[in-house]
């Protein structure tokens, strides 16, 4: 009898994070993508401070860094860190601008295929936009106590390089993205929250000016 | 029965420890750390540019276990380093092919083992040069390949940390007129 309570309470322990996020039944889940869309489509600005948190599998490191996010709807964003060093990113329509202390450099992303899905995954994580019907992700959506979670598995060959899954959770009200989990093929994974975060507020085009 | 289980186990498991690694090191503890450095490094070759973080860890044998990842946080590669030989693995998807990944693996085997020598290294088609302004420069005058390490120092990373403004701030001084 002791042998299995302990089996039991072992069985328990090792299957507590299975049973806290729960998979949404098919109904459930179109119904919270379309009030995230619904959400999404209302919000014509977005700015906030992030950080990152990347874990290295190969170095069993954790990198941390901050920085500035501004978003205007549909396909403008500036990504800017701040620290530990600065670098900024851009995307303006097609065009988009990495700018480093010693690089500046202008792609085109109609023209590089890999930038133009990178960039989609990126304006989308923002917002939550663009779970409905995607071509790009297979969505699968979890609930965990009152956050809700859509899991991004990659349909392309150029996202499947890159990334195992993208993780994008939502606040308790399913109006805003509050953090993104990626999940790299080589183990790595990064996270990144978003804090002080302003919604529908004026923000001066020059921010998203591709020089 | 059991033996043949045992002995394809234990293949098994080596197999694993060697792919993980990549060579001959050992898979050292946190605590064995001699050294670790932190390099910005830009990487140029056929007019693209990749600009990111180069980390490394030094371990008691003298190998070095080392990440590069790009400013968007995204993997690059990895490499090891052990008694003059390098290895990348995890290569950047679009990039991971068997070629490049010969041609990364010498270069990495000539900046490891020159990176902190403190001078200038001239070995057959590469080239490692420490410019006036303390950056390392490293040609790869075959392929036509530049790599640039410039070393992070850790107070500014600490000063920039504590000094960081909140989006409204920028705004505010930046954009507003």
């Amino acid at each position: 009898m002791k042998k299995l309570f302990v089996l039991a309470m072992l069985v328990l322990a090792m299957t507590g994070n299975v049973i806290a996020q729960t998979k949404l039944a098919d109904a459930q889940q179109k119904q919270v993508i379309d009030e995230v869309d619904r959400a999404a489509r209302a919000m014509s600005t977005m700015q906030c401070d992030f950080t990152q948190t990347k874990t290295m599998k190969m170095l069993k490191k954790t990198m941390n860094s901050q920085g500035l996010m501004y978003y205007k709807r549909p396909d403008k964003l500036r990504w800017q860190y701040t620290s530990p060093y600065d670098y900024t990113f851009i995307i303006n329509g097609s065009m988009v601008s990495l700018k480093s202390q010693k690089t500046h450099d202008k792609i085109d992303v109609k023209k590089n295929k890999m930038f133009d899905q990178i960039t989609k995954v990126i304006l989308n994580s923002i917002t939550g936009s663009g779970l409905k019907n995607s071509a790009d992700f297979t969505c699968v959506m979890y609930k965990n106590g009152n956050i809700y979670s859509a899991k991004l598995y990659p349909k392309k060959k150029e996202l499947k390089q890159v990334y195992q899954n993208i993780e994008i959770f939502f606040n308790a009200q399913r109006t805003m993205v509050t953090s993104v989990k990626m999940e790299e093929k080589t183990g790595d994974t990064t996270v990144i929250k978003f804090t002080n975060v302003k919604t529908n507020a004026p923000i001066n085009e020059k921010v998203f000016a591709v020089q | 029965m059991r033996k043949f289980l045992l002995f394809s186990s234990m293949v098994l498991l080596l197999c694993h420890c060697a792919l993980a690694r990549g060579n001959d090191i050992p898979d050292w503890p946190d605590s064995c750390v001699v050294d670790s450095w932190e390099y910005n490094i830009l990487i140029q070759a056929r007019g693209n540019n990749v600009t990111g973080l180069c980390l490394m860890n030094l371990y008691p044998d003298s190998s070095i276990i080392g990440t590069v990842v790009n400013d968007f946080g995204v993997k690059v590669l990895d490499f090891t380093y052990a008694k003059g030989k390098a290895q990348v693995m995890n290569v950047f998807g679009p990039i991971n092919k068997w070629y490049i990944r010969r041609v990364l693996r010498g270069d990495f085997a000539f900046i490891l083992a020159n990176l902190r020598r403190g001078e200038d290294v001239v070995a057959k088609k590469r080239r490692l040069t420490i410019m006036p302004n303390g950056d390392i420069q490293v040609a790869n005058e075959r392929y036509k390949i530049n790599y640039v390490f410039s070393q992070i120092s850790c107070q500014r990373a600490q000063s920039s940390l504590l000094e960081l403004p909140s989006a409204a701030e920028i705004i505010q001084t930046q954009f507003h007129q």
